[in-house]
């Protein structure tokens, strides 16, 4: 490691719609470019190693997780952030839910909370499975379960922790949202 | 009571919209002009020191990576002051000031700090610091301190301290007895005995926020952005620690992302984060890791806990004895007081309570939610339904049989207690009284069920705190206090109760915190925030109510003018008055036209005391009933169904409440089936992952409150909500496991290997 | 995850345009392949790798799922897990896959992870994890294995060693092991397939190899030759929490079922060695027999005849028998 040396890239993405080049450390992930270099801080850093879904995105139309995304492995990507879901002022039916359900306490695993809801309503418009599918017939399988049951919305939100509590409340957020927000 | 009042409606979040939007600001998301990244370099030893040779060879190396700005380190900190003892003594402050020495007392002791331009810069400095230890033998747990085993420290040092203790009290509480004794000194020969022994693992708080500071001087002026829980506490520590004015500090905490007990009292970080930019002359950013989080920002201690109960022939209880060891650091003070709540919680004319403390080489733990009641109400309630079961007595009739109707510990009544009530409407909500009394009885699907119910208890605390009020010209009325919304909802609630106490609408009022600026509020723990700052609230907005009514009936201009103090009021936004048919005129209007004079007036500061000392007894209590299904082929337990009622006062917002005893109850399935820090075997270090229930762990929740208002504490009835959700669910679990599956089983958390059936010759079939 | 602070070395970073580039740079840099770095980013920041050189090989377009000449599909390396769970291919006549990747991991990092980066995840041994542990010879060859006489509860009751006790954490991969799936890789040298059966190296003295692939070669697909077990399959996992753990232990099963008799059977452990452990005795004895709870009682048994466990695994042998049972029993009552 030659001293003196910053290994800087330079990325250019799409964030909420915008264009932004922006110069990044080649170790630095997707998280810490948004928060850092970006001053985009309503993704959250709680782990920094993928195990609790706070820092949750979407990246080029599906959700991952920020932290174990190189920054400069997604050169050329459409991200959407959890500032981007809002329309200006209008929130999102999924962001009012959330609000109206208390679908939060302190607040803090909840944009990754929404990011990963948000992406919920896509996949299942899309039938995609989800490990609790194969409870149901066999015949769900085949197109994707037509409504989504509590445990299906469970199985589908478990990559975000929260530890305030609000499963329930945020379970029944997503619920009300369903299939009328779906993309 | 008008149909305008705010206390009672579950009004959403106040700041609600910024947490869903990301527009919420916490500690780490403020932004400073050329902030600069520090990273913390922790002991990997338990015991020892470190070699002064490794760590300045280790400074150099680090001193020379790309964009490092400065290393901090035992070799050239500017010394921090030691903490006063009236403050170490009984608080979980660690006595001995950071990066002092070149001792190690614990693993993941805080021995250098790098600082750099970037995050990366920093940590890749920061990864450069391998060090060398001179390594000394550890007592890691309180067994091998009480066998006297080799190692660890003895004997009775200003700053490190060995051996065992046993404190006198719980934390500044004098009556809270650690060490207690009512009645005959000897168990009594007669009756039915019940005596278990109990061990609750190391917890660990895990806020999804990781502890956060940024630390920025303007010349002798510090401004600290962090994630704590106690502003007051901190801004007073950090002057202790850098040997400057406490006027000089303000700390900002706009709000926190969960505490849950930690990101207070273990401040070393913040102060190394000063003291980084101070020397440095730039803002400096330092955001505690994962891993760090452990050793960092205190951990509910192991507990080994013995518990005997004695009963007579109609199953009163004549003796119950309760006996905790549990373990500190050796450089701080804290005591998990287990045994508080036996006390209490159930008639016996004999009760013997006692903590023990043993010294051992590994973090200072601290207050987690519940702190005492969470692991010891395990033990209390496990053993109440071993008892009950050896009577042959249903669990919840042997409650109600030992029902205390008065508080035994100190003599004195209840302030407004329902416990009773708790016990019948949870029963009714649940189906208690269809549970078959045999384990084993109840399948579905292939797998067992059953069912537990625990007790659930928690005092009713209020410190005083401050509150300031400032009137806009526009009408909006701002009250203020440097407490925190750690995600309680304090925000919202003191918005209802100044809304109410001030006869405004909701809408025109608004209430901050976090920012040292405001007037001092206690800590946000204890569950006592909506009592402390409520009463500081309620009584500012009370007092808001009587300047405006003073200034109409003296006003001459005024409609009201001359009229009686008494005869007038605020509601909903209107002076109205109260006798005539003088129709009401909206304090808006008021408000709009007022000169500076007036608002001056209505802007003002003003503080609430803590409870009284006299007079009954302010105590929360509840019922839990719970439904455990047991997969013993798989060994997996899943909690399906919950039903809780909680006797917490007045409830202020029921949303919020209903989301603050969903969340205690979800804490307590953790704690009872699946958090425990994994340790290798050899060397006591920490690895692997630390399991917090997911969306998929969770049951179905039936929540529900008491009709009860505790004038005693508060003057508009509330007593507190925060912690009293865990309390009692570990057992509630445990219980309903024996009920399913006939296993009493006494050590947390619940895992597989306790569940799993052996596979025998003749497997069982999966459907039966 | 309790280890040690980020460790991140600066390294290169070359973004491979066809599988010939990156196995060209990879042959010049020695640098690792990088494709949706789940886990090979996680154990850089742990210090647990510090590659010089990455291969971004998310652009090779190996990103498709097609049907094969013979009846079965051919799985691009860069598809990531949830496009293969949830592909019609696969749920329709694979639906076993679908169910072991879902079982797996998250949403989100199936969105990120690809079928070769799945079968190259190294395992979750909290030794190997942890730089701070020295006693690890898959990581540091020679230096002892600290999971022998430590923590070992999660570890392997087959095919393990003195030097290594390690699992293999995929679950995809025990699906593919009953699904006889073949791993095309792709060198320098030319092309070449591995039965997925070869793929996993057992530990034995040089747990430092996972796998059969020789350095710089690249996994371009996993090929499924066509399978009877559409219907009667099940994947079950058992793990401390209901969801996102790695397993203790999982089975997978396939069978086909003739009025009541199980006419041909695969079946496989995870969670147990440092492979997916296909059990061929365990099929011996279910081929032929009626599909009921005594003949999926024998199986169990004989599936973990020869399992030695550690000082804290020894659970998993019952648990793994009480599952086998579970799964058989749910693969042939699919409704």
């Amino acid at each position: 490691m030659t001293a003196g040396s910053h290994p800087e890239h330079t990325v250019e993405l799409s964030i909420n719609g915008v264009p932004v080049a922006v110069q990044t450390d080649v170790r630095s992930t997707l998280l810490d470019l948004l928060r850092e270099r970006l001053q985009l801080t309503g993704t959250k850093k709680g782990c920094d190693h993928g195990l609790c879904g706070a820092c949750t995105v979407n990246v080029n139309g599906r959700r991952v997780v920020s932290c174990l995304t190189l920054a400069v492995s997604i050169d050329g990507a459409t991200v959407l952030t959890i500032e981007g879901l809002a329309d200006g002022e209008q929130l999102h039916p999924l962001q009012q839910a959330f609000v109206d359900h208390d679908g939060f306490q302190c607040g803090y695993c909840t944009p990754g909370q929404i990011s990963s809801a948000h992406a919920l309503l896509g996949e299942h418009a899309r039938g995609d499975l989800s490990a609790a599918s194969f409870d149901g017939p066999y015949t769900d399988l085949a197109r994707g379960p037509e409504t989504l049951s509590t445990n299906e919305i469970r199985e589908r939100m478990a990559g975000n922790i929260c530890r305030c509590g609000a499963y329930p409340n945020i379970v029944e957020a997503i619920a009300s949202c369903l299939p009328e927000c779906g993309r | 009571m008008t149909a305008d009042e705010a206390i009672g409606r579950p009004v959403n979040r106040v700041e609600g919209d910024d947490k869903v939007t990301g527009r919420a600001r916490y500690a780490a998301d403020t932004a400073l002009p050329d902030v600069q990244y520090a990273v913390l370099v922790q002991s990997e030893i338990s015991h020892g020191s470190v070699t002064s040779d490794s760590l300045e060879a280790a400074v150099s190396r680090a001193e020379a990576a790309p964009g490092v700005v400065c290393v901090l380190s035992p070799l050239n900190c500017p010394p921090l002051q030691m903490l006063p003892e009236a403050l170490t003594w009984d608080l979980p402050l660690e006595r001995r000031p950071p990066l002092s020495d070149l001792t190690v007392q614990h693993r993941g002791q805080h021995l250098a700090v790098v600082v750099a331009d970037t995050l990366e810069n920093a940590q890749f400095g920061a990864s450069l610091m391998d060090l060398a230890y001179d390594e000394l033998p550890a007592l890691l747990t309180a067994r091998e301190v009480l066998d006297g085993s080799e190692g660890g420290n003895h004997g009775d040092d200003r700053m490190v301290r060995g051996g065992v203790y046993q404190p006198d009290h719980f934390v500044k509480l004098p009556e809270e007895k650690l060490q207690d004794h009512r009645g005959a000194a000897d168990e009594p020969a007669e009756g039915t005995r019940i005596s278990s022994r109990f061990t609750t693992p190391e917890n660990a708080h895990y806020p999804i926020e990781l502890a956060s500071t940024i630390a920025s001087w303007d010349g002798d002026r510090l401004t600290v952005y962090d994630s704590t829980r106690w502003i007051a506490g901190e801004r007073q520590t950090l002057a202790t620690y850098l040997g400057v004015p406490v006027d000089s500090i303000r700390i900002v905490a706009p709000l926190v992302g969960g505490a849950f007990g930690s990101k207070s009292f273990m401040w070393m970080h913040v102060a190394l984060c000063a003291t980084a930019a101070r020397m440095t002359g730039r803002a400096v950013k330092l955001v505690v890791s994962r891993d760090q989080m452990f050793t960092s920002t205190g951990h509910r201690p192991r507990t080994e806990q013995h518990l005997s109960l004695v009963a007579d022939a109609q199953a009163r209880l004549t003796s119950i004895e309760h006996h905790t060891l549990t373990e500190t650091s050796t450089v701080a003070h804290f005591c998990e007081p287990a045994g508080l709540s036996t006390r209490f919680l159930y008639r016996s004319p004999r009760m013997v309570v006692s903590h023990t403390v043993a010294r051992v080489n590994r973090p200072t733990p601290c207050f987690m939610r519940g702190p005492g009641e969470a692991p010891g109400l395990f033990a209390l309630e496990v053993a109440m339904d071993e008892l009950a079961n050896a009577l042959r007595l249903d669990p919840l009739d042997l409650r109600i049989t030992n029902y205390a109707d008065q508080d035994q510990a100190s003599g004195r009544p209840w302030s407004d207690e329902h416990l009773i009530e708790c016990y019948r409407r949870g029963s009714d909500r649940f189906g208690w009284e269809h549970r078959p009394h045999q384990p084993r009885s109840l399948r579905r699907d292939g797998v067992l069920v059953g069912w537990g119910m625990a007790t659930a208890t928690y005092p009713g605390r209020r410190m005083p705190a401050g509150c300031h009020v400032h009137t806009r010209g526009d009408g909006t009325v701002e009250f203020s206090s440097a407490t925190h919304e750690v995600g309680t909802g304090v925000r919202t609630a003191m918005t209802q109760i100044a809304a109410d106490a001030a006869g405004l609408q909701l809408s025109r009022v608004a209430f901050f915190s976090g920012d040292s600026d405001y007037p001092a509020a206690p800590y946000s723990g204890a569950s006592q925030t909506t009592a402390a700052v409520g009463s500081a609230v309620f009584e500012a907005a009370g007092e808001w109510k009587r300047r405006v009514l003073e200034h109409v009936i003296t006003d001459e201009t005024s409609p009201y003018a001359r009229c009686d103090l008494s005869s007038v009021d605020i509601r909903g936004g209107q002076i109205v008055s109260i006798q005539s048919a003088q129709p009401s005129t909206p304090v808006a209007s008021l408000l709009a036209t007022a000169d500076s004079a007036l608002l001056d007036q209505l802007t003002f500061t003003s503080g609430s005391e803590g409870a009284p000392e006299d007079g009954p007894v302010s105590q929360s209590f509840g019922a839990h009933f719970c439904e455990v299904e047991v997969d013993e082929h798989i060994g997996r337990a899943s909690v399906t169904r919950w039903v809780a009622v909680m006797d917490c006062g007045r409830v202020i917002n029921p949303k919020l409440a209903r989301s603050q005893v969903i969340g205690g109850i979800t804490f307590g399935l953790g704690m009872a089936l699946m958090e425990q820090v994994p340790y290798d075997p050899g060397t006591g270090h920490a690895l692997g992952e630390y399991y917090l229930p997911t969306h998929a762990d969770v049951p179905v929740f039936d929540i529900s409150f008491v009709d009860g208002t505790d004038r005693h504490l508060t003057a508009f009835g509330a007593r507190g909500i925060g912690e009293i959700g865990i309390c009692g669910v570990p057992a509630a679990i445990a219980n309903a496991v024996y009920h399913a599956t006939g296993r009493r089983l006494y050590d947390l958390p619940i895992t597989v290997e306790n569940l799993l059936s052996p596979f025998g010759n003749a497997p069982q079939d999966p459907t039966s | 995850m309790l280890a040690r602070v980020w460790q991140m070395k600066a390294f290169d970073f070359h973004r491979a345009h066809d599988v010939d580039d990156a196995l060209a740079v990879a042959g010049t840099t020695g640098g690792s392949y990088y494709a949706g770095g789940t886990n090979l980013l996680d154990l850089m920041k742990l210090g647990v790798t510090q590659p010089s050189s990455l291969i971004d090989i998310g652009r090779l377009g190996l990103d498709e799922i097609t049907a094969t000449d013979s009846g079965g599909v051919l799985i691009g390396s860069g598809v990531t897990n949830s496009a293969i769970a949830n592909h019609h291919l696969i749920r329709t006549r694979y639906p076993v896959l679908s169910h072991a990747i879902l079982s797996g991991a998250t949403t989100q990092l199936r969105n990120m992870a690809t079928a070769g980066g799945n079968l190259m995840q190294r395992t979750r041994c909290p030794y190997f994890m942890d730089v701070t542990f020295r006693a690890c010879n898959k990581r540091r060859p020679g230096s002892g294995c600290a999971a022998l006489d430590g923590f070992n509860r999660e570890h392997a009751l087959f095919g393990a060693s003195r030097s290594c006790v390690a699992v293999h954490p995929s679950d995809m991969a025990v699906a593919l092991a009953i699904l006889d799936a073949v791993v095309h890789v792709q060198s320098r040298e030319g092309a070449r397939s591995i039965a997925l059966s070869e793929f996993f190296q057992l530990p034995q003295d040089h747990p430092e190899q996972d796998n059969a692939l020789s350095p710089g070669e690249l996994i371009v697909g996993v090929e499924l030759p066509p399978s009877e077990y559409a219907f009667h399959s099940w994947y079950l996992k058992v793990r401390d929490r209901h969801s996102y753990a790695f397993a203790l232990v999982s089975v997978a099963v396939g069978m086909t079922i003739d009025d009541g008799i199980v006419t041909s059977a695969a079946l496989a452990l995870g969670g147990v060695a440092a492979r997916p452990w296909r059990s061929p005795d365990a099929e011996a004895v279910l081929v032929g027999n009626v599909a009921d709870i005594t003949t999926f009682g024998r199986a169990a048994e004989v599936a973990m005849n020869g399992a030695s466990p550690l000082s804290q695994n020894q659970f998993k042998v019952d648990l793994a028998k009480h599952s086998i049972v579970r799964t058989l029993h749910m693969a042939a009552t699919r409704r």
